[in-house]
Formats: structure tokens, sequence, C-alpha cells
């Protein structure tokens, strides 16, 4: 009787052991997701680029800061040709200050002085008769 | 190959798939979650995704089962024994017989019985799967299928050869 024990074998259903079919349907899916891999070599080439712009300009920082600044070089300005003549420049500071000393001076003794040196009332007979020769 | 498709392949064939492997490897599953895993990440589906996964599984059981001869033969004295069917018994006929009756047979003999019987393979496919001729593949089924009858038919006689 073949057929027998072909239809009893057919009845046995194998069991699926460990199979999760959610979680087998779960890493497929995941799976079948290739990732995009253009913005990993974007991040990369532009990090290469950061470090590049650094290493390049290192080394002008790295050899002019421990001497210091480099001097200044004054650069004559381009003529208008209207420059102010060598009288008209600035004389030396203490000039001034010592001018302004000496005009200080000046008017503290003028205020103690008390010599007028014109009368506010002219004084009777005053003109001499050759003054009034000299009117007329 | 669309969600829908890989879940009718899974509600279809993993099952019979795990059996398939079960064949050389005492850790079926993973084999088949692979091959399942694989099947998507295919860029192009193949054209019959049943007989890929048949295949695949075969070839991953097959090196599985060589690196992990020694291993297993050192653990298979506490392993607990897994259940093959569903069923513990059918009209009469025990599951653990028909184990028993699959595990005389002939590991070439054995995997084209269970892909034909409960893969539902076709020899075609089965010819792809295994690597030989369809008609090969017939007569090792036919031979299996008569050797594994001989084996129940001694362990657990039918009811009309009873009467």
């Amino acid at each position: 009787m073949p057929d027998e024990i072909i239809d009893r074998l057919s009845r046995f259903t194998p069991t699926a052991g460990g199979i999760n079919r959610d979680a087998l349907l779960f890493e497929a899916g995941r799976a079948s997701v290739h990732p995009s891999r253009g913005w990993k070599v974007l991040a990369t080439a532009l990090v290469a680029t950061q470090a590049l712009s650094l290493a390049l300009m290192l080394p002008h920082f790295a050899v002019d800061r421990p001497r210091g600044l480099p001097p200044t070089e004054f650069v004559a300005a381009p003529s208008t040709g209207h420059e102010p003549t060598a009288t008209l420049a600035s004389p030396d500071p203490r000039f001034w200050s010592a001018h302004l000393t000496l005009q200080q001076l000046d008017r503290v003794e003028r205020s103690s002085d008390d010599t007028t040196f014109i009368d506010s009332v002219p004084r009777s007979g005053s003109i001499s008769p050759r003054s009034t020769t000299l009117m007329n | 190959m669309s969600p829908e498709h890989l879940a009718q392949l899974i509600d279809g064939h993993a099952a019979a798939l795990v059996l398939y492997a079960r064949q050389w490897r005492r850790d079926p599953e993973d084999g088949v979650q692979e091959a399942f895993v694989k099947l998507i990440q295919q860029r192009q589906a193949p054209n019959d995704p049943v007989a890929w996964l048949y295949r695949v599984v075969r070839n991953g059981a097959i090196d599985a089962a060589k690196s992990a001869s020694r291993r297993r033969r050192r653990e298979s004295a506490v392993a607990k024994a897994e259940a093959w069917f569903v069923e513990p018994g059918v009209d009469g006929l025990d599951a653990a017989t028909v184990v028993a009756a699959l595990e005389t047979i002939g590991a070439d003999q054995r995997e084209i019985l269970v892909a034909r019987h409960w893969g539902g393979l076709s020899f075609d496919q089965i010819a792809t799967v295994v690597g030989c001729s369809a008609s090969t593949a017939f007569r090792r089924y036919t031979a299996s299928f008569e050797q594994l009858r001989k084996q129940l038919r001694e362990s657990c006689p039918t009811k009309s050869s009873i009467g």
C-alpha cells in the first residue's frame, strides 16, 4: 500500500524550528536597504580639505608668533600736491607745554600787580601847552 | 522582490527548508534565515527563488556541517533532539519512527526525498539544486522512497497489511 504511506507521510508538517516570520521579515527589510555612501565621501573630502588648509596655514603662525609682530614699515603716503610746508609742522609738544606755562604765569603776575597803565579818569591840566599848540 | 513575495516564500517554504537543512546541521534555522536575507539582498531576483533558496541553504548547511563537525560530535551526547515534525504521530505512524527511518537513508538520497516530498520541488528544480540531471534525481528519489517504505513497513505496518 504505497499510497497510504505517502499519504501519511504527507500529513507530517515540518517544524519551522526557531524561525520567527516577523523577525525574518524585519531582518530581510534591513538587509534590503543599500545605504548611500555619498554623504560619507563628502564628509571625508571636507575633513581632508580642512586639514590641508590648516596644514598650509599653520607654518605662518608657528614661525612668526614667537618673535612677535614684524616691525611696521611706514610707507609715505602718495603725494597729493598740497603738502603742508615745514613751518606748519607741529613743533615739539614740550614747546607748547612751556608756552602754556609762561602764559599762565603772566596772567598771575598781571592779576597781582596794582599798577594801572591807563587811568580811568583823565587828570585836569594834564594836557600840556605843547600839546595844545599841536592841536591847533 | 516585494515584501509580499518574500512573505509568501517564508510562509510556504521556510519550514520545509528547515527540514531540508536539518539533514546536515543541528542549527538549521540560522542557515534558512541567512538564505532569505541573501535572497532579499540580490539586486536581481533569481528566476526560480525556491530552487535558489534550496541551493543556498544546501551549500550553507554543508559548509557549516564541515566546520562544526568536531563540535557537533562533542555536543551530540548532551544535545536535546529537536522535533522534525509538528505532529507527534499520524494514524499510528510515530514521528520519531519516521525520523529514524529517514536517518537510515543516505544523505544524497534523503535530501532529494525531503526536497520532493515536503519541499514540493520538481525533479528539474531538484536537479538544479543538487547539481545532477533530473533523471538521476528521479532515480535517487525512487530508491530512497522504497527504502523509507521498507523501513516503515518493518517498524509500523499499515492497517491494510495487518488486515
